[in-house]
């Protein structure tokens, strides 16, 4: 009886739980995004510069880009600063290096950046249907990941062995 | 190589969520401090939400909790659960006979093996019996490499999780199915003991992933060789919001005949269990779980005992307003005995019997200021003997610094009676226990935790428990006989458990466990008691852990530990010393071959007796072992 009361007041509770600030999730998926740019390798030319900033985008949401800033500030990859960038227009993704990518545009962004070397991650969490070349779904409250190696190498990206290990399922290149 | 010392700490801090329904609030504001120290495959063994408590770095929990990772566990090379466990400081194991432990938190380790005020899950299920509310630990056989952790709680913990957690908790959690994919087939042997473990794990679909396993295990080495089998799978789905569970157990025990038994002892059962969990936006989730439990047993008395159990449990997790943390749940349980005397032993009256447990939880954590947490909670614990038991507890958490944590807390736990307290009868010389009630205990604790620099941490916390209508067998009249159970005795018990980790260099660390133990108990006035206090447990005034892992280049692990432990008074077990070392050397990406030793030290030692057995002694040992993964 009292079970089916508990579980009443527990749908009632929900929409007064949804003002917190990030999650515990969303600090390790932020920290994880700009991590990952340390396990890929990206095509000469992708940086105008040898010390060019690691452009690292977040296009839906302003709050989880405010996580990604937080987590990146003071940090490098390979020597490069990293500049956290809110996108506003899914064109405008081929400038970026990382880019992840959730709401109702996340689709057009990431068939815009289709072949060329951007770094593209999705999450499992948000409603989007498509998938970036790496994807968060949270495994037994970790978050985890999948990998596109297949679209990794359309994109002319390299993952190092360390990341894909790491991976729940890779998705392979069809070449070897 | 920050980042390497760092994760010492949250290997050990982030994953605890499951042990402690706490607020988790500022601890998220310091971990992202630290994340970025994390190396790339600690940050996906971070704790980011815990399905049935809400996940906190130990650094946070404002209890004694020790959390037993699978890293630890694997590069032990430890076959067994009881094995495992002495790897926790603030637990007192000892091996009674080849599969026999008694395992216990804060004392009272009872003679016969049967230390009965620890509440013990696996997976969430409730493996302690009715009968006499131990745990039977030949029961629990797992292929050690599909554990994910096991939290051990000193100190009461029955506001969240009910009667008989009185003086701890051991919550054993096994991976999730899409952690364990793939083939795995480990083996050991030494001149004691042998095992083999074969585990397959694959993906389902999108979202799922499943693995069967079977695992043998053959324990020695005295004249009670034990051999266990047991094999089971564990299924999960997960999406963006909910993660869906199915697992289940069999499992069967042979122990070599015993000269002048009546029968050889055997035990054979299984279990299956479903839980669903929601998360939904913030921080609020709801779960649901359900399981069924069997456990037959017979002993070489000739006595058989079968338990059937099945329980639903509930809770939700929820933030009405920023300062407020609430935790409600409930469950309802019920164990259904079958109990069959032998030729001329005991018996229980009635025969059977179905018990029923129900209880209502709800736990706020108050967020006083912005380093002050208060936790106000209380269980409401229904049980056919004794009727509602009130367990309350309040604690109080204040961050000092970032890496600085003092809390204190009162609680009080209950162990509610069992069938042999309450039914055991042994014509002309025991007439069970009409009358028994809960033993009672109100707890106090205080607790300190920091990390003074990035390579040194630890933990310490002090308790000081007032029990009250402690178990008794006391004479019925000036006869003595019958023998009745009764609530005799009273005291106070108090101690300390310490623990931390020192890292030497980046490839070398040093590990330290140690708990104190003083007991003060007296019969109360009026009490017939007959076999005095010491009958009500034996324990070590010390126990002293060391270990030093050494991580020799990429593929070596070299491992060194140690444990000291005080005599025990009652039966007179003398003061050991046990050292053992392991090597493990990864061959391939796939191949890792181990060996080591146990007990180098000693020629051979007792850890415990049980007065109506002969003693097992344990001497020097040595193994090898090989696992391999694809």
């Amino acid at each position: 009886m009292f079970l089916v009361v508990l579980i009443g007041a527990a749908g009632a509770v929900t929409g007064a739980g949804r003002a917190q600030s990030a999650s515990a999730a969303d600090t390790v998926k932020a920290t994880f995004v700009q991590r990952f740019a340390s396990f890929v390798s990206w095509p000469d030319g992708a940086f105008a510069t040898s010390d060019a900033p690691m452009q690292i985008c977040v296009l839906g949401s302003a709050p989880f880009s405010a996580v990604v800033r937080s987590t990146a500030r003071e940090q490098s990859v390979g020597g490069r600063p990293i500049v956290v960038r809110d996108l506003e227009d899914p064109a405008a993704a081929r400038s970026c290096h990382v880019l992840y990518a959730t709401g109702a545009s996340a689709d057009e962004a990431l068939r815009a950046v289709q072949g060329f070397p951007v770094l593209t991650v999705t999450d499992g969490a948000s409603r989007s249907s498509g998938r970036g070349i790496i994807h968060f779904v949270v495994v037994d409250n970790r978050v985890r990941f999948h990998i596109d190696d297949a679209q990794a190498a359309h994109n002319k990206l390299t993952i190092s062995s360390r990341l894909l290990s790491l991976a729940l399922s890779v998705r392979g290149r069809e070449d070897e | 190589m920050l980042g390497k010392k760092s994760s010492l700490f949250y290997a050990v801090g982030m994953s605890c969520g499951v042990a402690l329904a706490m607020d988790c609030t500022p601890a998220l504001a310091q971990a992202t401090d630290h994340l970025n120290e994390l190396s790339i495959e600690d940050l996906s063994k971070v704790e980011v939400t815990s399905v049935s408590r809400r996940a906190q770095p130990v650094g946070e929990a404002p209890a004694s909790v020790f959390v037993i990772t699978s890293d630890d566990i694997e590069r032990s090379g430890i076959r067994s659960i009881p094995g495992a466990l002495r790897l926790a400081p603030n637990l007192q194991v000892a091996r009674l006979a080849a599969s026999d432990y008694a395992i216990t938190s804060r004392g009272f380790n009872h003679s016969t093996g049967t230390a009965n005020k620890l509440l013990v899950l696996v997976d969430g299920r409730i493996v302690y019996t009715p009968l006499f509310s131990g745990v039977f630990w030949d029961e629990q056989n797992p292929i050690m490499e599909d554990l994910d952790r096991i939290e051990v709680v000193g100190g009461p913990g029955g506001t969240l999780w009910g009667a008989n957690a009185v003086n701890g908790v051991i919550n054993i959690l096994s991976r999730d199915a899409h952690e364990t994919t793939g083939l795995l087939a480990t083996g050991g042997a030494s001149d004691t003991a042998g095992s083999l473990g074969l585990r397959y794990g694959a993906r389902l679909g999108q979202s799922g992933a499943f693995r069967v396993y079977a695992a043998a295990l053959n324990r020695g080495p005295d004249n009670k060789q034990t051999e266990n089998l047991q094999g089971g799978f564990r299924s999960d789905w997960s999406n963006a919001s909910d993660t869906l569970t199915f697992q289940g157990d069999i499992y069967r025990g042979d122990a070599d005949a015993v000269p002048g038994a009546v029968s050889r002892a055997r035990i054979d059962g299984g279990n299956l269990l479903a839980r669903w969990s929601r998360r939904f936006d913030g921080n609020s989730s709801l779960q649901v779980q359900a399981y069924a439990d069997r456990a037959n047993r017979l002993v070489v008395s000739g006595i058989r005992a079968d338990v059937d159990s099945a329980a639903i449990d509930a809770q939700a997790n929820f933030a009405p307003v920023l300062s407020h943390e609430i935790v409600v749940g409930g469950g309802f349980r019920v164990t259904s005995d079958e109990f069959r005397p032998g030729p001329k032993t005991v018996f229980t009256d009635p025969a059977d019997r179905t018990l029923h447990y129900s209880n209502i939880y709800a736990q706020d954590t108050i967020k006083l200021s912005h380093t002050l947490n208060l936790i106000l909670g209380l269980k409401l614990e229904d049980n056919d003997y004794t009727g509602v038991e009130y367990l309350p507890n309040a604690r109080l958490s204040w961050t000092i610094a970032p890496d600085q944590l003092a809390w204190g807390a009162v609680s009080r736990a209950v162990r509610t009676p069992s069938r042999f307290d309450s039914d055991l009868i042994n014509p002309g010389l025991l007439a069970g226990g009409p009358d028994f009630m809960s033993e009672e205990v109100v707890a106090y604790e205080i607790g300190y935790r920091a990390q003074p620099s990035t390579n040194f941490w630890f933990s310490a916390s002090a308790f000081y428990n007032v029990y009250d209508d402690l178990r008794t067998i006391e004479a019925s009249s000036a006869h003595v006989f019958p023998l009745v159970v009764r609530n005799g005795m009273e005291g106070k018990t108090y101690g300390l458990e310490a623990w931390g980790a020192y890292a030497l260099t980046d490839w070398w660390r040093l590990n330290f466990g140690l708990s104190l133990l003083q007991k003060d108990l007296a019969l109360k006035p009026g009490s017939a008691d007959v076999f005095g206090v010491d009958y009500a447990g034996n324990d070590p005034d010390y126990q002293v852990t060391l270990r030093s892992l050494m991580d020799v280049g990429r593929r070596t692990t070299l491992d060194v530990s140690m444990r000291a432990i005080d005599s025990l008074p009652s039966p007179a077990v003398p003061a050991y010393t046990a050292v053992d070392v392991r090597l493990n050397f990864r061959v391939t990406d796939n191949l890792e071959i181990g060996i080591g030793g146990y007990n180098l030290l000693d020629d051979s030692h007792v850890e415990f007796i049980n007065p109506s057995l002969p003693a097992s002694t344990f001497s020097r040992s040595f193994f090898a072992s090989a696992r391999w993964r694809h």
